[in-house]
């Protein structure tokens, strides 16, 4: 790592005031938003901070809307796919990189191949095969089509570092008297763990901010995720921006307080196997 | 390493059911349903051959698309690496908070798609947005903009979107700097290189490929980018000025109603994609060997 | 139509039990009944407002279920831009609701692929005659009917009146007046009017308005050929240009819900889209002393020079049930609790003027005009009624009354091709006669494609 001499160090922190202004100061807008009272959030000149915050946007949000359903739906929905991805995918880069067979590096720059797809793309199909498979309308088309489309970049990123794991390890505790399945368990996955963490932030996010497939797989009001719920509830108001701003920081606040509690195996995570994904 | 094929093929057989059954085969059942007139939720169909392929070339809703898509798709694939490669750079370094900041700059890209358009739809409100307010003090303009109007919703839709996802290339970007040997800095410095000519020298080579890789995905999920750009105009007449391919198709899908013609549309971004991606492979099988 | 379009303010009944039990239900989720024997019955209807929702739960629904135990109604309310989406994809997954409300510009292309049951019994059961003229046979294929409406409302313009009189203008006749009074109230910073930007109403229900205001057809009656070229269009499409110089520039970007809140705050002097709906929006959010009919009129709309009368919009889906409806009797039997008069009186209230009965013996019923709103927006109803009586009603999306025979109204709507019309005509500043003629090309592709070509 660099250290910057003096002279620049002014220049560097003035950048970085600036990066966290860019990043930062829409989702600090959407908060000060959500506790303002209605007079304020129209008020010409807008205040920075609310003058008195208030939660009723917040309350009108919980009493007059189906946003808990949403939510309860949504942290479903995504925990089922977070598990079933990193089930599937650990299986599959343990697979990948445990053992060869002729094709393997055909399969998997196959499956990397199917990275490039975009939903779009097939969700005509994709109903009408889930129609026919009887599980329209139901949470569980979503969490297969959610770990469907992860399964390639967590697949790759799984592969990247369960073959950074010394084989040598492994051999060690089956040397040990360990069956496979818990040297696996005791040595593989542990050292896999930042990749593991990695996978599920991926899969997580991509879960839960997922508008198309929620949009079209799902009918009923009761099943909706949060983001097709919040875009309904978008289009039905104008003049309840504090609601609908309300809406946007409870959506947020997991998210980012999920992310933060793992970030730092991302960046991490996404260096040893994301720069290829 | 074990020569055990069976065990290799049982792992991964999750994963290959899921990817054959529900990506694989849709894309060929897309093929099959391109050569049909059908109708999207009735059991109406006719068999018309490569009828709608000859439709889409001389279409001129599917030209303007693809112009937009385009549009939008090279736009944003500049500002984001304008805005992210200068903020990784700045990730690099080595200052107090450093941590913090990389958590906070990716946050665009961990909300939810329905939030970001929300956010910079009040943001961009004409008559209580904070943007306009600003440029009215600032007297950058006399009257308010109609950003979601015709003439400003690309725009609109641009920053929103750059805002989003220029933290993938800032990660991606910053993981790649980070392996680079200190050594090669310390070697240019030696030999008298400024901070310029060092990003000139040693930075940009070093990072060319992964360059190369993150235009190719980014351009290629820009161009297919559905959510952003459906809900940044929704049901609005509006929506005429950024409709973009991913947008035609499922327009013809769902409003249209005419399944087997956004197949075709769907099969029509299929290969453009598969080009793109056989040049990919070529440049990711030459980052492999390369780091 | 004109309600708040999607579904999320469709709360589904579970909000209304109240306190404690309300937030169980909401966080648990495990309906009460589990394991026991209960037959749903399914209803979808697309009146969303919290009030309308739970007046039919305590009246229809209630009395419904203290006759059929054993039967558990579910009501759905989806907003207007879900239903056709929602309706057609559980018809193609084979579990479709019992009972639904339709577009009429829905019925003809379900009931021309039996889908529909017809109703003859019910219709005679509710008062065969007592039915309005304006809803009665919407739904009446071959000597049988398969619809009917479940209330009516008329739109307008909602008006500043008092503006309009300041300049002493009179309510506009022709389009030609109408350019006259939206220059007279373009002035100071407040445009004349906002139309709605969502492409279903600026690309579909106005223009359908407009033709029948100016002598046009969608299409040709019998070749089915789309008449876009023609010269009623061509004299909409220009008076459409001239009309965009008075209203905000960002309108194409913006709602129905943001031109009543321009409205109601003095932003403009028209909404170009409003029903009596309208009224709720009013008293919340104008200034306090000019919360009446004297400020807040609706005007009805003017004619083209081809045309004879001006036409506007009747906002009224009806109810249908499907063949593939699992109790069909059962859905009848709600329906005769759904226009027992004390329910739908109480249903009608809800959203006074705006659901206006559609039994002509009601239309002057005491116990109907005993509402609060109604008494005070007196000319509102009357506005209503003289829609009615002068003829000037068409339901949703039609030019024409024989419109309820075009099996393709959905897929014309959902090809956005008269909105991109419409607005590269308004906002782009385009040529009527080449987007005209682009729109009939786009148009006579689409039939093409969908097979309902019959011209040569």
């Amino acid at each position: 790592m660099k250290r910057p001499g003096r002279r620049r160090r002014p220049l560097l922190y003035v950048g970085a005031v600036v990066l966290v202004v860019a990043a930062a100061f829409p989702l600090f807008w959407m908060l000060s938003t959500s506790l303002k009272p209605s007079d304020e959030i129209f008020a010409t000149p807008p205040r920075m901070i609310p003058v008195h915050p208030t939660l009723e946007n917040f309350g009108r949000l919980f009493s007059q809307t189906s946003f808990l359903t949403y939510f309860r739906n949504s942290a479903t929905v995504a925990s089922m796919a977070v598990l079933l991805t990193l089930s599937v995918s650990a299986l599959g880069a343990y697979g990948l990189t445990r053992f060869s067979f002729s094709g393997r590096d055909k399969v998997a720059g196959l499956i990397l191949t199917t990275y490039m797809f975009a939903p779009v793309m097939i969700i005509i199909p994709f109903y009408i095969l889930v129609k026919q498979l009887g599980i329209v309308n139901t949470h569980l088309a979503l969490v297969l089509s959610y770990t469907t489309f992860c399964l390639p970049f967590c697949l790759w990123l799984l592969r990247a570092f369960f073959s950074s794991i010394p084989l040598e390890l492994e051999e060690a505790a089956l040397v040990d008297g360990a069956g496979r399945g818990r040297a696996v368990w005791h040595v593989v996955l542990p050292l896999a763990l930042p990749g593991l963490i990695a996978t599920a932030i991926f899969t997580f996010i991509l879960a839960y901010n997922d508008f198309l497939f929620s949009m079209v797989l799902i009918t009923s009001e009761e099943l909706k995720t949060l983001p097709v719920g919040v875009n309904d509830l978008f289009n039905a108001t104008i003049v309840d921006w504090g609601m609908i701003m309300a809406a946007g920081v409870m959506i947020t606040a997991p998210a980012v307080l999920f992310f933060a509690a793992v970030q730092r195996y991302l960046v991490q995570g996404w260096g040893a196997g994301g720069v290829k994904g | 390493m074990r020569k055990n094929a069976l065990a290799g093929w049982l792992l991964l057989a999750p994963s290959l059911t899921l990817l054959g059954g529900l990506v694989l085969f849709p894309i060929a059942y897309n093929a099959w349903l391109s050569l049909f007139d059908k109708h999207s939720f009735l059991p109406v169909q006719s068999f018309v051959g490569l009828r709608h392929y000859v439709y889409f070339a001389h279409d001129e809703e599917f030209w303007n698309s693809f112009r937009h898509g385009l549009v939008y798709a090279a736009a944003t694939l500049v500002l984001q690496l304008a805005v992210g490669i200068p903020a990784a750079l700045l990730l690099n370094e080595a200052f107090r908070g450093r941590n913090l900041l990389r958590g906070v700059v990716l946050f665009p890209y961990v909300i939810p798609t329905i939030v970001a358009i929300m956010l910079w739809k009040w943001l961009l409100n004409d008559s209580y947005g904070l943007v306009n307010h600003w440029l009215l003090a600032g007297r950058l303009i006399e009257t308010p903009v109609a950003w979601l109007g015709k003439d400003w919703i690309m725009t609109s839709l641009v920053i929103a979107s750059v805002w989003q996802f220029f933290p993938f290339v800032v990660v991606t970007y910053l993981a790649r700097l980070q392996t680079i040997a200190p050594e090669l800095y310390e070697a240019a410095t030696v030999d008298g290189a400024g901070a310029w000519r060092r990003f000139v020298h040693v930075t940009l080579p070093q990072t060319a490929s992964v360059l190369f890789v993150i235009v190719l995905l980014r351009s290629i999920w820009m161009f297919t980018k559905f959510d952003t750009v459906w809900l940044m105009a929704g049901d609005g007449g509006v929506s005429r000025y950024i409709r973009t391919l991913p947008v035609y198709a499922y327009a013809r899908s769902f409003t249209y109603l005419q399944a087997g013609m956004g197949a075709t549309l769907a099969v029509i971004m299929f290969l453009m994609l598969i080009v793109a991606t056989a040049v990919y492979f070529r440049l990711f099988r030459h980052e492999e060997a390369f780091s | 139509m004109l309600t708040i379009p999607p579904s999320s303010r469709s709360l589904s009944r579970r909000h209304f039990l109240g306190g404690a039990a309300a937030g169980a239900a909401l966080l648990g989720g495990v309906p009460a009944a589990l394991g026991q024997q209960i037959r749903e019955l399914h209803v979808w209807h697309t009146e969303v407002e919290p009030q309308t929702v739970k007046t039919i739960q305590d009246t229809s629904i209630a009395e419904f279920e203290r006759k059929f135990p054993g039967f558990k109604v579910r009501q759905q309310a989806l907003g207007w831009g879900d239903l056709n989406t929602k309706l057609l994809s559980s018809l193609a997954a084979g579990s479709p609701p019992d009972l639904t409300q339709l577009n009429p510009f829905m019925t003809a292309s379900l009931y021309v692929k039996n889908l529909l049951r017809p109703m003859d019994e019910l219709i005679r059961a509710v008062g065969e005659n007592d039915i309005h003229e304006a809803t009665r046979k919407l739904q009446y294929f071959d000597g049988k009917y398969y619809g009917i409406t479940h209330a009516m409302g008329a739109t307008y313009f909602c008006e500043r009146r008092d503006l309009r009189e300041k300049k002493g203008i009179k309510p506009p006749e022709t389009f030609d007046d109408m350019l006259k009074l939206c220059g007279a109230l373009t002035e100071g910073g407040r445009m004349a009017f906002q139309m709605p930007g969502e492409k279903l109403y600026m690309g579909f229900v106005h223009p359908a308005e407009l033709l029948a205001s100016n002598g046009g057809t969608w299409v040709d009656g019998k070749t089915w050929r789309p008449q876009f070229t023609s010269k009623s269009w061509l004299e909409i499409l220009d008076y459409l240009q001239k009309l965009n110089k008075f209203q905000p520039a960002g309108w194409s970007g913006q709602k129905y819900l943001d031109t009543q809140a321009a409205l109601a705050t003095g932003k403009i002097s028209m909404s170009y889209l409003s029903g009596a709906r309208a009224i709720g929006y009013i008293e919340k959010y104008a200034p306090e002393t000019m919360r009446d009919p004297e400020h807040f009129a609706p005007m009805l709309r003017p004619r083209g020079p081809s045309g004879t009368l001006g036409t506007t919009t009747l906002d009224g889906e009806n109810w249908a049930v499907f063949t593939q409806s699992k109790y069909p009797n059962e859905a009848f039997e709600f329906l005769k609790l759904f226009y027992k008069k004390e329910h739908y009186l109480a249903y009608c209230h809800t959203v006074p003027i705006h659901l206006t009965p559609i039994f002509k013996s009601l239309l002057a019923d005491p116990a109907y005009l005993a509402n609060e709103r109604i008494k005070k927006w007196k000319p509102w109803h009357d506005t209503m009624l003289t829609a009615l009586q002068q003829k000037r009603l068409l339901p949703l999306g039609f030019s024409r009354p024989d419109d309820n025979l075009l099996p393709f109204l959905a897929e014309l709507d959902g090809s956005s091709i008269v909105a991109d019309m419409v607005v590269e005509v308004m906002v782009g500043g385009k040529s009527p006669k080449a987007e005209a003629e682009r729109a009939q090309k786009r148009a006579e592709e689409l039939l093409t494609q969908l097979g309902h070509k019959r011209w040569a």
